[in-house]
């Protein structure tokens, strides 16, 4: 009987915990939304399964290599709980730091686990010795390597992964109708007002600045925008910003409908928009270049969105790069969204996702996605009072940057109103203009926040 | 004086001010920036394709264009647009046929005109007819 324990000891079913059935149970909704329902599977398939894996014990898929072990705050080392060539597991006790007290706080005691599995080689730091944020306190070595989702998640921590999907998703994109009716950027500008009133809101309820912007970025609707702002200025709620962005994402066509009929009559809704004029090559050329320019010497942190974005449209429009313009649309934006969603779905585990503030984020979230849809729609009527050619206001919901699934929808919502009117080249004008927009408001953000 | 000039918005002063745990006035504040700098960066980007989009309009291709489009408006009783789409068609067949398919057509000029027809505009035409004659393999 004792060897039957044991033995069960050593499967994986002696550790599994409730909140990793919990997180099973929420790999199943989101698996049912991505599968039965179709929405966004590209990307809630591969959060799924990752996150399906972050819940399950498997020792040596997600653990870091051996190296320095850092100490997250200014402090003085009280106890040591190794000592040089002793062995360690993933998860054992290296020391505790005692923090530095300040009038506000008393000090507190931290106890420093090892992320992985080493022997310990040097501890450089003495007992009673004081440390700083982030100065190695002591160094292990393993001839094993991290595990592969440590690698592949380097790509969120170093973040490569979304302004590589922007390369993509730039090369993908036509910026035709934006730069025949280029009034219709002022639509994705406003799209952005809905993020900055959910910002103050997710102030309110106590989240961090930094914070607060991760969560407020949900309402531009834009993916990789949310996961490069939250990992570079709130990384422990990444996984909840992923989820709830990639999730409202998918629910554009339920979510915004009802917004954009509520804010609008039907004499706007069956506002026909004059037809777009052709856009020459260089013009276009000439407006990659001239984006480029702009946005990265107003906001340098968005240089790697903008730049990658632009990029992949140039290698589009330019028309002498067929291979590379097939490359971007496809196998790289193909292969990078599988390890970008099980990379963020590796990151969900129970422990850090089943947390109280999820819900809040989540709830913040379809307040940033229902605003910023408001204001887009809002924006177009207000043009109207100042422009002959009228904007059909069904179009500013497209300044969110749901490309092109916010532009289908308006020109859906159009269609029921007048079978005959097409707007989805008018809507892609916002659409496109909501992805800058965004990544504006993401470099603004970046470099505002970031460090403080 | 100087600071103002510099820092209409204050902008620069937020920066500063929000890294401690700012009061809710202040960080209201910061999002007005916010707003400022996401609306003047796309409109001034509206203004900068405004710009080049003039420069296009103005371009003598367009003229060209406009003029050709125009005339032939008059001319619609002798030329419809229909007629002409399909003879630039047979035209383009006839230099895939002779040239082969990698030839491309740079401009065609129509003879009793004297003007250039932008073969933009019947890009779609074009490119179906070329398959369609690939497909048959017409020599």
């Amino acid at each position: 009987m004792d060897v039957l324990t044991q033995f069960f000891q050593l499967t994986g079913f002696g550790q599994i915990t409730w909140q990793m059935v919990t997180m099973w149970a929420v790999v199943g909704v989101l698996l049912y939304l991505a599968i039965a329902k179709g929405f966004e599977p590209l990307l809630l398939v591969p959060i799924a399964f990752g996150a399906l894996l972050a819940n399950l014990p498997t020792k040596g898929l997600v653990n870091e290599p051996a190296g320095p072990i850092l100490s997250p705050i200014d402090g003085q080392v009280v106890e040591w709980h190794v000592r040089v060539g002793e062995e360690l597991s993933e998860g054992a006790l290296v020391a505790t730091i005692e923090g530095q007290s300040t009038p506000e706080s008393p000090a507190k005691r931290l106890e420093i686990r090892s992320l992985a599995h080493g022997e310990i080689i040097a501890l450089p730091v003495s007992e009673k010795g004081v440390v700083r944020e982030g100065e190695v306190i002591a160094q292990l070595y393993s001839k094993e390597p991290g595990g592969l989702f440590y690698y592949i998640k380097q790509g969120i921590t170093l973040e490569i992964f979304p302004p590589i999907i922007f390369l993509g998703v730039g090369a993908l994109t036509d910026f035709g109708p934006l730069i025949a009716n280029p009034r219709t950027l002022l639509l994705g500008a406003a799209a952005q007002i809905g993020v900055m009133i959910t910002f103050l809101a997710a102030f309110l309820v106590g989240f961090s600045p930094g914070e607060a912007a991760s969560i407020a970025i949900i309402g531009g609707a834009d993916g990789p925008t949310a996961i490069f702002i939250s990992s570079k200025l709130a990384a422990e709620l990444l996984p909840a910003v992923a989820v709830a962005a990639y999730s409202y994402m998918s629910l554009v066509p339920l979510i915004q409908p009802p917004i954009m009929r509520l804010l609008t009559t039907r004499e706007e809704r069956l506002i026909r928009m004059r037809s777009l004029r052709s856009v020459s090559k260089l013009e276009r050329i000439l407006f990659a270049l001239s984006v480029t320019l702009f946005c990265i010497l107003l906001v340098p942190p968005a240089a790697s969105l903008v730049g990658m974005l632009m990029l992949g449209n140039l290698l589009r429009e330019c028309g002498v790069v067929d291979r590379l313009v097939k490359s971007a649309q496809n196998e790289i934006i193909n292969i990078t969204t599988i390890f970008l969603g099980t990379s963020v779905g590796i990151t969900m585990t129970g422990e850090r996702f089943l947390q109280p503030q999820t819900l809040k984020i989540i709830g913040l979230g379809v307040v940033a996605f229902a605003l910023s849809t408001a204001s887009g729609v809002l924006m177009a009527k207000l043009m109207n009072l100042f422009s002959k050619n009228k904007l059909n206001p069904l179009i500013g919901s497209a300044g969110v940057s749901a490309v092109p699934m916010a532009a289908r929808v308006s020109h859906l919502e159009g269609q029921r109103a007048d079978p005959g009117n097409f707007l989805l080249m008018h809507a892609m004008g916002p659409n496109v203009a909501g992805v800058i927009g965004t990544a504006v408001v993401a470099g603004f953000y970046i470099s505002t926040l970031a460090g403080r | 004086m100087l600071e103002s000039l510099i820092d209409p918005f204050g902008y620069l002063a937020i920066l500063g001010l929000l890294a401690q745990d700012a009061p809710f006035a202040e960080v209201v504040a910061y999002q007005l920036t916010a707003v400022a700098v996401v609306i003047f960066s796309l409109t001034a980007l509206w203004f900068l394709s405004e710009i080049i989009s003039l420069w296009f309009r103005k371009s003598p291709f367009e003229k060209a264009r406009g003029q050709v489009i125009t005339k032939r408006r008059k001319e619609a009783a002798t030329l419809s647009s229909e007629e002409e789409i399909r003879l630039i068609a047979v035209i383009a067949a006839s230099v895939v046929a002779v040239c082969g398919p990698r030839a491309a057509i740079r401009s065609i000029v129509d003879a009793t005109s004297k003007e250039p027809v932008n073969p933009n505009l019947v890009a779609w035409t074009l490119q179906g007819r070329l398959q369609h004659h690939g497909s048959h393999s017409v020599r």
